[in-house]
């Protein structure tokens, strides 16, 4: 992570509010400063001015109540799959059995509960973000951090983990913050999509109210993504964000 | 959906800037001298300075000399007469043994990874050689070449040339089949298949072997010249060490070390010109070592195919009318000899034939030169069974040989782990220790022998302390490059999940630095096994070394075989036994890392 001089900050006049339950996701060209941001929330990073609340408290670091998950997946090579889910559990102290069985209880609920004992370098990529979003499920967050959390993935695996994710966040109450460069993962996932452009502000806010969950019907087809779309591009493209990123 | 739904976040961050750009009131004095102490070089300054200036006032307390009288000795007249001299000799012969080492080494690598024939016969040999501590040789060698230059050469290229025909044999048998597979599409020859794909693909464990072989053949170099010659770096110091004359000593350490420092980097910048370009990710340009250690040349999988003989002979019998039949023959003979060592059990055999024709060759040879040069097979064997069997003569100094070699090991792997974590974790313990290591690292470390002596005498503290100071450095660089190279997301991740530093160490750093140590102590393995015979060859009457150095002065060459033999197997067993420790402490890792 590169700090950014002083003559161009990352982020400027950047306010984000997110109710429980709620999904929203930041969406822009590269190095707008979404992942600044997220960093910032997550406690990864110091902002100079500004603050970070949490269920009403100031968060200034890292805390239980917030989780992240990586692009990279991030998960120890030298730990099980096991290990790998119980690690934060770990590190808050939890005794061996009880945070085993937590870990084993989410490995079920990704799906990976007979891969229990492998190491990641042996399971595919869909399966390792799937232990990382496990591994971040496990501490019970009430805020879930996704730094493009698909973003490494095949288009297919991609899609099957969007609705995974989408189904847990449902029978859930947690918060999610992701950051993603598809217009289309951002409006299948999100509640709102904001669209963030250099330097690090959002300049559109787009609610979405398409039904949930939205893997049982042809999203696609429907209106409201249309406009969504379009709406979400035109801004993209006017701040000739894309131009710059096809001029890279 | 949860029937409250209650705020959870709130962000607000307005400007995100360097915070040292935004805002800082003026600096105090004590924050300037804060941030001068900070500073690497200063550091380092600091650190070479004091460790100086204690030498210089507690110097006297031990034997040797102190910085001031060494600097006197820089200048006098006998550096002119003695030192430059002593260091032409060695050059010279150094030179020569490490030309040798790559002219002769890559084409030898290459030819056993493309021939399968050759690679058969060879690999069992050079495998072997490669681990042999080859100081065990030397009497064997001082009886072949009598003492001269012919003899410094050829141990400095016994010393040298395993690591180069080793690194080349795996880097020609590692590349890419697609590589290969370009070639042909476009129709190379096998001329420019060997100057366009086998040797730029192989290039970088080339040049990690040619590394390797400056190391070794220094120490050889050193070591012949401590052992048996009146010229030379070697024969300087150990001259000095042993009138006392620690002055002088130290000046010629330090000349040797800077030379060493020196060629390093020459060498360092040559692999760069040819090799940078492409794929080497900046730490491994930093620290080669961490990565070419991996290739000690046991892991020996080759997986390109041999180029198929027939092509050459095919041409040779289309030539020649008169040599036809005979060019056929031959012809014939390779395709059967190919077809054969195709399976696991042909090659088996065609090794197990080479062997018998090689002791055939050595016991007919024997009997035609004196049997104080070279025994016979036959009298080997029965020397061996007297020395287990009938008297057990060898047993003791095989207990005292393999007893130094498990202490020291053991020493040199927990000092090593423990300063290169410290070094790789804490910035400043790096800057103190820097120098120091980076010193001893590039020295030959022979030259220690004759202060060691000096120091600590001939027996169990000496071979300890050269034992330690050859294989503690592939630990602590290892354990060094494991902390530097980690990603920043392992990290990351524990910070994210609020973990202590404690905490971090503990289940990011240390685990993250198995493989790599586990790599350090396969390397320090050898090394140790290297050292012990070492310093028992030049400098005790302990352990199989020494046996050896006393049956050699009595010319009782047959007697002498035996304890060479025994290191051999020893060498052999370490090779096995390491290469199997890296899956066991590390199941998770690929079996080779950096490779």
């Amino acid at each position: 992570m590169k700090y950014p001089s002083a003559a161009r900050p990352a982020l400027d006049d950047f306010n984000l509010e997110l109710a429980a339950g709620e999904f929203v996701s930041l969406l822009g060209a590269s190095g707008c400063g979404k992942t600044t941001a997220l960093r910032i929330v997550g406690g990864l990073l110091e902002q100079v001015a500004g603050e970070v609340y949490v269920d009403g408290t100031l968060s200034t670091g890292p805390s239980r109540n917030k989780a992240m998950v990586f692009q990279h997946f991030n998960l120890l090579p030298w730990r099980t799959a096991l290990n790998n889910v119980a690690y934060g559990l770990e590190l808050q102290g939890v005794r061996k059995q009880e945070r085993h069985a937590i870990a084993r209880e989410y490995l079920e609920l990704v799906g990976l509960s007979r891969e229990a004992d492998r190491y990641p370098s042996q399971m595919s990529g869909g399966q390792n973000q799937r232990l990382g979003l496990a591994r971040a499920l496990a501490i019970k967050p009430k805020l879930l951090l996704m730094d493009e959390p698909f973003g490494a993935l095949d288009a297919l695996t991609r899609e099957g983990l969007q609705i995974m994710l989408q189904q847990i966040c449902d029978q859930t109450d947690i918060a999610v913050l992701f950051v993603t460069h598809s217009i289309d993962e951002a409006i299948f996932l999100s509640d709102r999509v904001l669209v963030m452009t250099t330097p690090g502000h959002v300049i559109k806010e787009a609610p979405v109210s398409l039904p949930k969950p939205r893997a049982d019907y042809n999203w696609r087809d429907s209106d409201e993504y249309r406009s969504l779309r379009a709406d979400i591009w035109d801004v993209l493209e006017s701040e000739s964000v894309l131009q710059t990123e096809t001029g890279r | 959906m949860a029937p409250t739904r209650t705020l959870v976040v709130s962000a607000r961050a307005e400007t995100v800037t360097d915070a040292a750009a935004y805002g800082l009131s003026p600096l105090t004095l004590s924050d300037r001298l804060g941030r001068v102490l900070r500073n690497a070089w200063t550091q380092r300054i600091l650190s070479v300075v004091v460790v100086f200036a204690l030498w210089q006032i507690f110097g006297n307390q031990f034997t040797t000399s102190v910085p001031s009288l060494i600097f006197q000795q820089a200048f006098s007249q006998s550096f002119a007469t003695d030192v430059i001299p002593a260091f032409g000799q060695t050059l010279a012969t150094f030179g020569t043994g490490f030309a040798i080492c790559i002219v002769a080494g890559v084409p030898i690598g290459l030819a056993m990874a493309r021939v399968r024939v050759v690679r058969v016969i060879l690999e069992p040999y050079v495998n072997t050689f490669y681990s042999l501590p080859m100081v065990s040789l030397l009497p064997v060698l001082l009886l072949a070449f009598g003492i001269g230059f012919p003899l410094r050469v050829a141990a400095t290229v016994l010393f040298g040339i395993f690591a180069v025909i080793v690194n080349t044999y795996i880097g020609a048998s590692s590349i890419d089949p697609a590589l290969e597979d370009t070639a042909k599409v476009f129709v190379a020859s096998p001329g420019k298949r060997l100057t366009t794909v086998i040797l730029p693909a192989s290039l970088n464990y080339i040049f990690a072997g040619i590394r390797i072989a400056f190391g070794h053949g220094m120490i050889g170099a050193v070591v012949i010249e401590l052992e048996a010659s009146a010229i030379g770096v070697g024969f300087q110091l150990s001259t000095d060490a042993s009138e006392l004359r620690f002055d002088k000593f130290w000046v010629v350490v330090f000349v040797l070390g800077i030379f060493s420092i020196i060629a390093g980097v020459i060498m360092r910048r040559t692999e760069r010109t040819f090799t940078e370009p492409w794929t080497r990710p900046a730490w491994m340009r930093r620290h080669p070592e961490a990565t070419s250690v991996a290739t000690t040349g046991s892991a020996l999988t080759p997986r390109a195919a041999a180029p198929a003989p027939s092509r050459t002979s095919a041409a040779s019998a289309a030539g020649g009318s008169a040599f036809a039949p005979v060019a056929r023959g031959f012809e014939v003979f390779g395709h059967a000899i190919n077809r054969l060592i195709r399976k696991r059990w042909g090659a088996v055999t065609l090794q197990i034939v080479v062997l018998l024709i090689l002791l055939t060759a050595w016991q007919i040879g024997s009997t035609s030169v004196s049997r104080a040069v070279l025994p016979s097979p036959i009298s080997v064997a029965i020397e061996i069974y007297n020395q287990t069997i009938v008297t057990g003569s060898i047993f003791a100094p095989l207990w005292q040989s393999v007893s130094l070699l498990v202490v020291g090991f053991i020493v040199a792997v927990v000092l090593g782990v423990i300063i290169g974590l410290a070094m790789g974790q804490f910035r400043w313990i790096n800057n103190v220790l820097d120098p120091y290591v980076s010193f001893l690292y590039a020295l030959p470390h022979a030259v220690f022998i004759p202060i060691l002596v000096v120091w600590l005498g001939f027996g169990f503290p000496f071979g300890l302390g050269y034992v330690v100071i050859s294989a503690i450095f592939p630990v602590l660089i290892n354990a060094m490059q494991s902390v530097r190279t980690m990603k920043q997301e392992y990290p990351d991740l524990a910070r994210s999940f609020n973990a202590s530093r404690w905490q971090t160490t503990r289940t990011i750093i240390w685990p993250h630095s198995i493989p790599y140590i586990a790599t350090g102590i396969r390397l320090a393995f050898s090394v140790s096994w290297i050292a012990v015979i070492v310093s028992e060859v030049l400098s005790s009457e302990q352990g199989l070394g020494g046996l050896i150095t006393s049956y050699g002065n009595q010319y009782r060459t047959a007697d002498m075989f035996v304890p060479v033999i025994f290191i051999t197997v020893i060498s052999v067993v370490i090779l096995q036994l390491s290469t199997r420790l890296q899956p066991r402490l590390a199941p998770w890792a690929p079996s080779s890392l950096g490779k």
